[in-house]
C-alpha cells in the first residue's frame, strides 16, 4: 500500500509536468493553430536562464535569490513566447515580415562587425583575394551596415508574407526552431547536465509510511495551480476571443477579433507555461540539453486526449500518462513501462476519438 | 536585368555573413563548443616542433621504459616509415613519413562531458609521440571528427574518414552504443579499431577491445558486492544494449556467490523517469544494485535512494559512474553520492602512479580541443588506449600491412603489452580473443573530500 502510494505520487509528479507542457501546445494551437514541436524546448530556455540567475557564480550562474531568479525567467518565457510569434510566426501567418526584417537585419549586422573585425571573410571566401585576417573595424563596420541593408531589402522583398494561412511551413517552423534552440542553449551554457536547486530540493516528509518529497508536492501543487489560472483564462476577455478563434477563426476575424494579437498573447502564455513546466521538472531531476526530449512527446499525447482544445482533458491526459507508467513500472514491470503507459492512451482514443474533451473536432489536414 | 543581379548580389552577401555571425568560433571568448572542423591534430609538419621542455615533464617522463621505442637510435629504421611495407597502404605516406590516424568523438552534445577529455587523450598520445621523434621513422597525423553522440553523425565520420582522409586506423572511438553501428564500414574497409571505448565484444576483426566490457566490469562490481556481504542483488538498466550488459553480468556472476536476484528494472534511454525503477528496487529489498545508466539517471537514483531512506552499495562500470571525476556524482547531493561505487577500467587520475603522473603533467600543460574538460579521467583512459597503440605499432617492425597488424596483434597473447594504467592487454586471435584486456578494478567515491579511491584491486571476474 505504501508503495502504490509512492507510485501513484511518482506519477502524479511526472503527469504534472506532461499535462503543462500539453497545456502549453493547446492554447497556442487555440490561437494559431499549429502543433508547437518546440514548446518544451522554449520552455527549457527559461529554466536553464532560472538557473543561470540564481546559480551558484563559480559554476558560471549570477547568484541571484532563487525567487528573483523565477520571477525574471518566467517574464523572460513570456516575453520570447511573443516575440517569437512576433517576428517568426506572423510572416507565415499572413502579416507582415517587417519585424523580422528589421530585426535580422540589424542582429546579422551586429554580429558581423565582430566576426569580421576579428576573422575577416568566413573561410569559403579563401579564394578572395584580401588578407585571411580581421578587417580595421572601420571597414567592418562599413560592410556590416550593407550587410544590414542587403538583408532587410531580401527579406522585405524576397521572403513574402503567406496570402493564405498554411499549416505546414508553421509546423515546419517550430521543427526548425526546436533544433535551434537546442544549439543556442548548448553554445551558451554547455552541454554538462547540471543541478538545479530549488529551496525545497531534497527535503522530505513522512505521510504514514511513505516518504515524500516536497519537491513532488510542489510539481504537482503548481501544476494544478496553473490549470486553474488557465481555465480562468479562458474565461476572460481575450480567452474568449482565443476560443471564439479556435472555434471559427474566420468568422472571429469578420466579427473584428485582432487575430495577430490574439496569437501574440497565447504564444506568450504558452511559453510562460512551458517554462514552469521546465523549471519544475529539472529543480527535480537535472537540467540538461535532453531534458525537453521526453517532455514533448508526453505533452503532446496528453495534448491528443485533451482533443486539442480541452483543458481539462489535456491537464487529466497527462496525469493519467504519468501515474500509467508508475503503476505500469511498479506493479507489472519496468520494461513494459512506456508500452503500457501508451497503450492506456490508444485504449481512451478507441473509446472516445475526442479524447477527454466534450466534443470532437473535425480539422481538415 | 540590374534588379535580378541587385538579388543574386544581395543572396551571396546574406548567406556569406550569416555563415560569418554563425560560423567557426575558434575564438576562445565564443561558445562552449569548439568547432569541430578546425580540430585536426597537428599536421606532419607540426609534428618536428621540438619536445616539450623538461621542466613540463616529470623527470620520469623522459625515461625510456616508458615509451615505446621510437626515440631510438637511426639504425632502428634502416628505411624510415614503412621500411618493410609492401606497396601501399591506406593512411601510409611512405615518402612523408606520415601515418594518419583516426578517431571519433562526442567533443558535443549530450556527452560531450567525456569526449572533450576522450579527444583530449588521444591528442596528448599523439603529440608526445611526435615530440619524440615518431616511431620507425613514422609520425602521426590524427584526424578526428566530433559525432555529437549520435549514430548517424559518427557512420558519416567513420565513412569520411575512411574515404576522405584514408586513416590507416581508429583510435579509441567513444560512444558504447553507437560503435556497432560503424562496424560494417569499418569492415569494408579492413581498418582497424583499436580501443573502442566500452561496447561489448562482437567477434570482429578489425576491432580489438582493450577495456573490459560493461558486463565484464558488472560481474567485478557484483564479486566486489559478494565481499562486502550482500547477499540481495538488483539491476536498474537502460532498455538497450547498456542494460542488456548489466542484466547479463547479474545472472552470470550472482549465482558464483550465491546471490538472490530480487530485481531487474529498466529505464528509458534519455528519460529522467526513474522513479519506478528506483521503487521497485526499494521495495524489493536488495542491499547491493548494479546500475547501468547515463550519468544524469545514476545521479537521480542516488538522489531518490536517499531520499527513500534506503541505503544499498550502488556500483556502476566506469564510464556511467564517472569513475574519477564529478560528472555523475557532481549530479547527487553529497549524503546521496557518498560511498558510490565505480568499476575501474584503468588507473585513477589523481594515482601517484609513474605513468599516471607522467601523463598528468602533460595534461596541465596541454591547451589544445578539450582542455576545459571537466572529466580528466576520460583523458587519462585514452592516452593509456593510444600508448597501447604505440607500442603496438613499434612492434610492427615497420611492416604496416594488416596482416601484419592482426597477426602482431593476436600474437599479444604470448606477449602482453604492459601499460600501468591499464589491465593487461593480451589480444588473441578469434573467436574471443579481441576482448584484449580482463579484470577491473573497484573505486569508492568519498563525498567530504569529493575524492575518488581504489578499493579493490584489478581482478578478473570470479568463476
Amino acid at each position: 500500500m505504501d508503495q502504490l502510494l509512492q507510485q501513484i505520487v511518482a506519477g502524479l509528479e511526472s503527469g504534472s509536468s506532461y499535462s503543462l507542457i500539453g497545456l502549453a501546445i493547446v492554447v497556442i494551437m487555440k490561437s494559431t493553430d499549429v502543433p508547437n514541436f518546440a514548446m518544451a524546448e522554449m520552455g527549457l530556455v527559461a529554466a536553464f536562464m532560472a538557473w543561470f540567475l540564481s546559480g551558484d557564480p563559480a559554476l558560471g550562474g549570477v547568484g541571484w535569490p532563487f525567487w528573483l531568479a523565477i520571477v525574471l525567467a518566467l517574464a523572460f518565457a513570456a516575453v520570447f513566447g511573443a516575440i517569437t510569434q512576433f517576428l517568426l510566426v506572423r510572416p507565415l501567418t499572413g502579416l507582415s515580415n517587417q519585424p523580422l526584417a528589421v530585426c535580422a537585419s540589424i542582429g546579422l549586422g551586429y554580429a558581423s562587425v565582430f566576426f569580421l573585425n576579428k576573422e575577416g571573410l568566413p573561410t569559403f571566401f579563401d579564394w578572395f583575394p584580401v588578407t585571411d585576417e580581421g578587417f580595421p573595424l572601420w571597414v567592418a563596420t562599413i560592410m556590416a551596415v550593407v550587410t544590414v541593408a542587403l538583408t532587410y531589402l531580401m527579406i522585405r522583398y524576397w521572403v513574402k508574407p503567406l496570402s493564405k494561412v498554411d499549416h505546414f511551413p508553421l509546423l515546419l517552423l517550430t521543427i526548425g526552431l526546436n533544433f535551434a534552440l537546442g544549439s543556442v542553449i548548448e553554445n551558451l551554457w554547455g552541454s554538462t547536465p547540471k543541478r538545479f536547486d530549488a529551496p525545497w530540493s531534497g527535503e522530505t516528509f513522512d505521510l504514514g509510511n511513505t516518504r515524500i518529497g516536497w519537491d513532488q508536492v510542489v510539481t504537482i501543487g503548481v501544476g494544478i495551480a496553473i490549470a486553474i489560472a488557465m481555465a480562468l483564462f479562458f474565461w476572460s476577455k481575450w480567452g474568449v476571443r482565443m476560443r471564439a478563434i479556435a472555434e471559427d477563426g474566420h468568422t472571429a476575424r469578420l466579427l473584428g477579433i485582432n487575430a495577430g494579437r490574439v496569437s501574440l498573447i497565447a504564444w506568450a502564455i504558452g511559453t510562460f507555461v512551458a517554462g514552469a513546466a521546465m523549471i519544475l521538472n529539472t529543480s527535480s531531476t537535472v537540467l540538461e540539453l535532453g531534458s525537453a526530449e521526453g517532455l514533448i512527446l508526453k505533452g503532446f499525447i496528453a495534448a491528443v486526449l485533451g482533443g486539442f482544445t480541452s483543458l481539462g482533458g489535456t491537464f487529466a491526459g497527462g496525469l493519467l500518462i504519468g501515474v500509467g507508467e508508475a503503476l505500469a513500472g511498479g506493479q507489472i514491470s519496468t520494461s513494459l513501462q512506456p508500452t503500457i503507459a501508451l497503450l492506456v492512451v490508444v485504449v481512451v482514443l478507441l473509446v472516445a476519438p475526442g479524447g477527454f474533451s466534450r466534443t470532437a473536432r473535425t480539422r481538415e489536414v | 536585368m540590374m534588379s535580378k543581379l541587385l538579388k543574386v548580389l544581395a543572396l551571396l552577401f546574406a548567406v556569406a555573413l550569416v555563415a560569418a555571425a554563425c560560423g567557426n568560433d575558434d575564438d576562445d571568448d565564443g561558445g562552449a563548443a569548439p568547432a569541430p572542423e578546425a580540430t585536426e591534430a597537428p599536421a606532419p609538419e607540426a609534428t618536428e616542433a621540438p619536445a616539450p621542455a623538461e621542466e613540463d615533464m616529470p623527470e620520469e617522463d623522459m625515461a625510456e621504459e616508458d615509451m615505446p621505442e621510437e626515440d631510438m637510435a637511426e639504425e632502428d629504421m634502416p628505411e624510415g616509415c614503412g621500411y618493410a611495407t609492401d606497396g601501399d597502404v591506406r593512411g601510409v605516406d611512405k615518402e612523408n613519413g606520415v601515418i594518419t590516424i583516426g578517431s571519433s568523438q562526442p567533443f558535443t552534445g549530450r556527452a560531450a562531458v567525456a569526449g572533450e577529455g576522450l579527444i583530449a587523450g588521444i591528442i596528448i598520445a599523439v603529440e608526445e609521440v611526435n615530440a619524440n621523434g615518431g616511431i620507425d621513422g613514422c609520425t602521426f597525423e590524427l584526424v578526428w571528427e566530433d559525432d555529437r553522440f549520435e549514430i548517424e553523425q559518427m557512420v558519416t565520420n567513420v565513412r569520411k574518414m575512411i574515404e576522405q582522409d584514408n586513416v590507416w586506423a581508429f583510435v579509441g572511438t567513444a560512444g558504447s552504443q553507437a560503435i556497432p553501428s560503424t562496424y560494417p564500414d569499418i569492415e569494408a574497409a579492413g581498418t582497424p579499431l583499436w580501443g573502442p571505448v566500452s561496447p561489448a565484444d562482437q567477434d570482429i576483426q578489425e576491432v580489438y577491445l582493450t577495456n573490459p566490457t560493461r558486463t565484464e566490469q558488472g560481474r567485478i562490481c557484483i564479486d566486489h558486492f559478494a565481499e562486502q556481504g550482500a547477499t540481495k542483488v538488483a539491476a536498474i538498466g537502460q532498455d538497450n544494449e547498456l542494460g542488456e550488459e548489466a542484466f547479463n553480468a547479474i545472472e552470470m556472476q550472482a549465482p558464483v556467490h550465491g546471490m538472490e536476484i530480487v530485481a531487474k528494472e529498466e529505464v528509458e534511454v534519455l528519460s529522467d523517469a526513474v522513479a519506478p525503477a528506483v521503487l521497485s528496487v526499494i521495495d524489493s529489498g536488495a542491499d547491493a544494485v548494479l546500475t547501468a545508466l547515463d550519468g544524469t539517471q545514476n545521479g537521480l537514483v542516488l538522489d531518490q535512494f536517499h531520499e527513500a531512506g534506503f541505503d544499498p552499495l550502488v556500483c556502476s562500470d566506469q564510464g556511467s559512474a564517472g569513475a574519477g571525476g564529478q560528472t555523475t556524482v557532481g549530479l547527487a547531493v553529497p549524503e546521496a553520492a557518498d560511498g558510490y561505487l565505480g568499476a575501474l577500467q584503468g588507473a585513477l587520475p589523481d594515482s601517484d602512479m609513474d605513468f599516471v603522473q607522467h601523463w598528468l603533467g602533460m595534461w596541465e600543460a596541454y591547451d589544445g580541443p578539450g582542455a576545459e574538460s571537466l572529466a580528466p579521467n576520460f583523458s587519462l583512459q585514452t592516452y593509456s588506449i593510444s600508448r597501447a597503440f604505440f607500442e603496438l605499432f613499434d612492434r610492427l617492425d615497420g611492416d604496416y600491412s594488416y596482416e601484419n597488424f592482426h597477426a602482431t596483434a593476436e600474437a599479444m597473447v604470448d606477449d602482453p603489452i604492459l601499460i600501468p594504467a591499464m589491465p593487461v592487454l593480451a589480444c588473441g586471435p578469434l573467436p574471443g580473443g579481441h576482448g584484449c584486456a580482463s579484470g577491473a578494478g573497484i573505486s569508492e567515491y568519498d563525498a567530504e573530500t569529493m575524492t575518488w579511491t581504489q578499493v579493490r584491486d584489478f581482478l578478473p571476474p570470479a568463476s
